[in-house]
């Protein structure tokens, strides 16, 4: 008789070889796929204290799931039915057991409430206020992200202001230093500037902002830049670029988070966190990175056709790296433009441009074209279009019927006439790479058509 | 009504199809009723199956097979039918066959409205699955369908088609019907309980009726009003409910909807945990341990579960955190309380496993593993990592697909010689238990290592993350595994309906009351009701005499209690 046989022979033998084989089955299916049983290691503080706090419930869930799992054979393999008349024991109740299995659990999950708890505050705790910290407004949008960076613009708000933004015109110290297609930042409210006449500055509410808004006097006023970075990865069909958002190690972040359209969620594995893209809120995530790298990472809330495509790379880099970065990426302060623009008037036009840019600006930016061409089209995830040199006709088409990732815009969502003042605004902006390549689709397209 | 009962069952009922066509269609026997439910059910279950097996292909390997709008709209009615066309109903059919037979009634208490919550759930249903066929194919925001995905808010660009619309009302309907019902078990229960049928001497799984039709009667209605406002968004003018560029607010409608859909977990779940104390009151010969806390366990199961809808908004960041989470703790505390109720049941038993005790053992195994990974969510820093990932996924799969159908399958074999008069096939039986035992574990816990490792849910293609490939491959195979234990048993179905061995008016030594009536049950369900002196009347009658030396063996002698059965269903009958 072999060891196993007699091991089997006993009721309790059979219950640890039951439990022995499910246990080597598990370790066996861990490492043909090199699962663990954990969260992935975390490269933030925040993402420390939660990876500690899972150990602690896995922990007590192991325990449970193996006694509970233990008791559960026993009361199987030990009494099974002898004879046909054979009648157990009626016991229908025991109040010490009973107490004593409401009380345990109990227990266990006070305790485990108050760890979770303590976790939470130690996680969504903000920066000290005189702390330096790094702020990211990161938008999502069908189906990219942007993150955008600000920096002080050198003035402030000269008055009191409360109103719904959706146009607004407000008054600064000193409204020079506003220029045309600036999106302005206070709070963390985006405003886009519509127009300047005289002392007035007519903005709109870009997408990071909330329904309601409040800014005094002398709240310091911010110039936006998008400072979303791509890399051709591949990673996934139709998302040849993903973006990148680049943040120093060592500093807390503050992510603000906000959604032009839909529910998204920004979720870095790594991080051991997520927050909701709510539209019409900005939301409040902090971080502090531990670890240098890139970190992918995507949407976690279902955001429609294209929600698996959605994911991007967080880039940390070191302080010095991300400085250096950072001065770049938001270069010097755009030359001041001399007198009123904008409003009734029309931006001065390329000869021979049809449609009207001024409303293709808008139309631009309420269409969400900014998050994958950039600001002013000089491209980000998607292909640069300032200066476009396709065609209109082949432009149309583009809307029509896209080639590549772009979204389908049909012509109740933008008319013939509308992607003309678009296609208009877009030879008036400046081309910041000229030496871009177009994608190679289009290219043949323009070859193609003439 | 007596008439019509009548005619149902006349013994010429099948010698004329067309005849016995017009009955079912115009039976108000709650046992055709709960048959007709279990028939529907089980095949918008098969449909639902189909659905995850196309998804499963697809994500089998990275890269696309299908489109992504295909994809979202298969797992969006993966979701919607297991819940409002499978596992509602599938509670609707058991509770709708079996309470009345186990408080030894005529029939429920509005047996047209019965007839008529069935035939609008079958049309809420068939509307929904028509919105395949309608342009822009059917509802594609999951079956959660948050806004504002779900409407034309002018910023959404694949704002979906009329399908949504369908699925809306659809939805509205399965909830009248559910409503309707839970009005007629409510009732039932209250007023139609045979002589000496007190309150605690209802079976468990009429407890757990009981319960349910209370979570159904107070939370469905917030669904209604949430889907008609949903409505009203996308069809009126400008609602501006939900959709936050004209002020709404989209996070109102995930409130709305989860204070319905968390209780709507429960009642799921808990006529599984009826059916699975009733299968271990019989193969065990005990009682069912601590009775009385079994019933208080459930009673906090379903308050509790009025006040933890926010946990499935703790990344929202639009909820207070601290409260949800220590409403979610406590869940676990009765949860817990009937877990070792089950097994100190099966302690000391004399225990038999046909295929219905081994479903509700297997239930007891798996449920475990779907509560604590609950525990997981409820830690609100824990859920930050893990809500939206695959873990979720695996975690209510435990609780749904694995411990809610594996309670509903013993339900089937449990009852089955009581609906048709013959047994299910053992060996086939044993065969499906074992098939989907090994598939549902190969598919729901390799999605929690996955979630682990941050898949996210609701996705097409991902990228090849090293072992995701290989783990979403056995995935595959797990369902594919499961689909073919769940073939066994239609075959198994078929097969016993047309071979199965003849079984007898108490083939399992049953202890409730619907075991003292023929199987099938005749039209007025009882001649004769035996005296009701515990919460087991027929384990009283067969074993009572033979236990009068058992100290712990305890049944109330001499007057029949007696409170709250204003109706007898004796004087009912004489009655009708």
């Amino acid at each position: 008789m072999t060891a196993f046989q007699r091991l089997w022979r006993t009721r309790f033998g059979r219950l640890t070889l039951v439990m022995g084989a499910a246990a080597l089955a598990l370790l066996a299916f861990s490492g043909l796929t090199s699962a663990q049983v954990a969260l992935p290691e975390a490269v933030s503080e925040q993402g420390d204290s939660i990876r500690t706090l899972y150990f602690i419930v896995f922990a007590i869930g192991v325990i449970v799931f193996i006694i509970v799992e233990a008791m559960i054979l026993w009361v199987v393999f030990r009494y099974k039915r002898k004879s046909d008349d054979e009648l157990p024991t009626q016991i229908g109740h025991n109040t010490t057991a009973e107490i004593l299995w409401t009380g345990i659990p109990t227990v266990i999950v006070v305790i485990l409430f108050f760890v979770s708890f303590f976790v939470l505050q130690d996680i969504q705790a903000a920066a000290d206020p005189d702390e330096e910290v790094t702020i990211v407004d990161v938008q999502g949008r069908q189906w990219a992200w942007a993150f955008n960076y600000a920096v002080p613009l050198g003035t402030e708000l000269a008055e009191s202001m409360s109103a719904d933004l959706a146009e607004t015109e407000i008054h600064l110290e000193d409204p020079s230093l506003v220029v045309p297609f600036m999106t302005l930042k206070m709070g963390v409210e985006h405003m886009r500037v519509v127009a300047r006449t005289g002392d007035v500055v007519t903005v709109e509410r870009a997408v990071n902002g909330t329904v309601a808004i409040r800014h005094s006097a002398g709240s310091e006023i911010m110039r936006v830049f998008n400072g979303t970075d791509t890399v051709a990865e591949g990673r996934l069909q139709a998302a040849d670029n993903t973006p990148i958002v680049t943040v120093p190690v060592g500093q807390m972040i503050r992510f603000n988070i906000a959604s032009a359209d839909v529910l998204h969620a920004f979720y870095t594995p790594q991080f051991l966190t997520k927050l909701d893209a709510v539209p019409g809120r900005v939301q409040t995530l902090w971080v502090r990175i531990t670890d240098t790298g890139d970190f992918q990472s995507q949407c976690a809330e279902f955001c429609g056709r294209d929600h698996a495509r959605m994911i991007y790379t967080v880039r940390a880099l070191s302080m010095a790296e991300y400085d250096a970065w950072f001065e770049d990426k938001a270069g010097d302060a755009p030359e001041p433009v001399e007198g009123d623009f904008g409003g009734e008037e029309e931006v001065e036009m390329e000869e021979g441009a049809i449609g009207n840019p001024a409303n293709g600006q808008n139309l631009f930016f309420s269409l969400g074209c900014n998050v994958c061409h950039g600001d002013s089209g000089e491209g980000l995830v998607g292909p640069t279009i300032a200066m476009t040199v396709v065609p209109l006709d082949r432009v149309i088409q583009q809307y029509r019927e896209p080639l590549e990732a772009m979204t389908e815009f049909t012509p109740d969502q933008v008319s013939d006439e509308e992607i003309a003042d678009i296609y208009a605004w877009l030879q008036s902006v400046e081309r910041p790479h000229p030496a871009d390549e177009i994608p190679s689709k289009l290219a043949e397209l323009i070859e193609a058509g003439g | 009504m007596a008439t019509l009962a009548g005619a149902q069952t006349t013994p010429y009922a099948g010698a004329n199809v067309w005849r016995a066509i017009l009955e079912w269609l115009t039976t108000v026997d709650h046992k055709k009723i709960g048959i007709m439910y279990l028939w529907t059910a089980g095949a918008f279950g098969l449909v639902g199956m189909a659905f995850s097996l196309v998804m499963r292909t697809e994500l089998a390997q990275t890269g696309t097979i299908i489109s992504a709008e295909t994809y979202n709209s298969i797992f969006t009615m993966h979701g919607s039918v297991m819940i409002f066309l499978f596992l509602l109903p599938v509670g609707a059919a058991f509770m709708n066959y079996s309470m009345p037979l186990q408080i030894g009634a005529l029939d429920m208490a509005f047996p047209r409205i019965n007839a008529l919550s069935f035939w609008i759930f079958l049309f809420g249903g068939v509307l929904l699955t028509l919105s395949f066929a309608v342009e822009g194919g059917t509802a594609s925001a999951g079956w959660t369908a948050y806004p504002p995905v779900t409407l034309d808010t002018g910023n959404n660009a694949e704002p979906p088609g009329a399908g949504m619309d369908m699925w809306l009302v659809g939805v509205i309907l399965l909830g009248q019907a559910s409503i309707f019902g839970s009005v007629n078990f409510l009732v039932t229960i209250f007023k139609m309980r045979a002589p000496g049928m007190t309150m605690w001497r209802l079976p468990l799984f009429t407890w757990t009726t009981l319960v349910t039709g209370l979570l159904i009667l107070l939370s469905t209605p917030v669904l209604a009003a949430a889907l008609v406002l949903g409505f009203i968004d996308r069809n009126g003018a400008g609602g501006a409910f939900f959709d936050p560029a004209a002020g709404g607010q989209p996070l109102l409608w995930q409130n709305l909807f989860w204070f319905y859909s968390h209780p709507a977990v429960y009642i799921m779940i808990l006529p599984a945990m009826g059916i699975v104390s009733d299968v271990f009151g019989v193969f065990t010969r005990r009682p069912v341990f601590g009775y009385r806390s079994m019933v208080l366990a459930l009673v906090a199961i379903g308050l509790l579960g009025f006040i933890v809808w926010a946990h499935h908004m703790f990344t929202t960041g639009g909820v207070f955190l601290p409260f949800f989470m220590g409403a979610t703790f406590l869940i676990a505390v009765p949860t817990g309380v009937k877990m070792f109720n089950w097994i100190a049941t099966m302690w000391r038993g004399s225990n038999i496993f046909p295929t219905a005790m081994l479903f509700s053992v297997g239930f007891l195994m798996l449920f475990l593993i779907g509560g604590i990974t609950g525990v997981f969510h409820a830690a609100v820093p824990v859920d930050f990592a893990l809500h939206d990932t695959y873990f979720v996924v695996g975690h209510f799969h435990y609780t749904m697909s694995i411990a809610a159908t594996f309670g509903f399958l013993a339900g089937c074999y449990y009852w089955f010689p009581k609906m048709f008069g013959k047994f299910m096939n053992e060996g086939l039986g044993k065969l499906h238990f074992w098939l989907v035992f090994i598939g549902v574990n190969l598919v729901f816990f390799t999605q929690l290592l996955l979630g682990l490792d941050g898949m996210p849910r609701r996705i097409n293609d991902y990228v090849d993350n090293p072992g995701w490939e290989l783990m979403n491959m056995l995935i595959t195979i797990g369902a594919f595994v499961s689909a073919a234990g769940m073939m066994v048993f239609l075959y198994n179905v078929f097969y016993s309906l047309k071979w199965g061995e003849r079984a007898g008016s108490d083939p399992w030594e049953g202890t409730t009351l619907e075991w003292a009536t023929t199987s099938p049950p005749p039209p007025h369900n009882f001649d004769s009701l035996p005296e009701i002196r515990s919460e087991r009347p027929l384990f009283d009658l067969r074993f009572g005499e033979k236990l009068q030396d058992d100290p712990h063996y305890h049944v109330s002698n001499g007057h029949n209690g007696g409170g709250g059965a204003k109706t007898p269903s004796a004087s009912a009958r004489e009655e009708g």
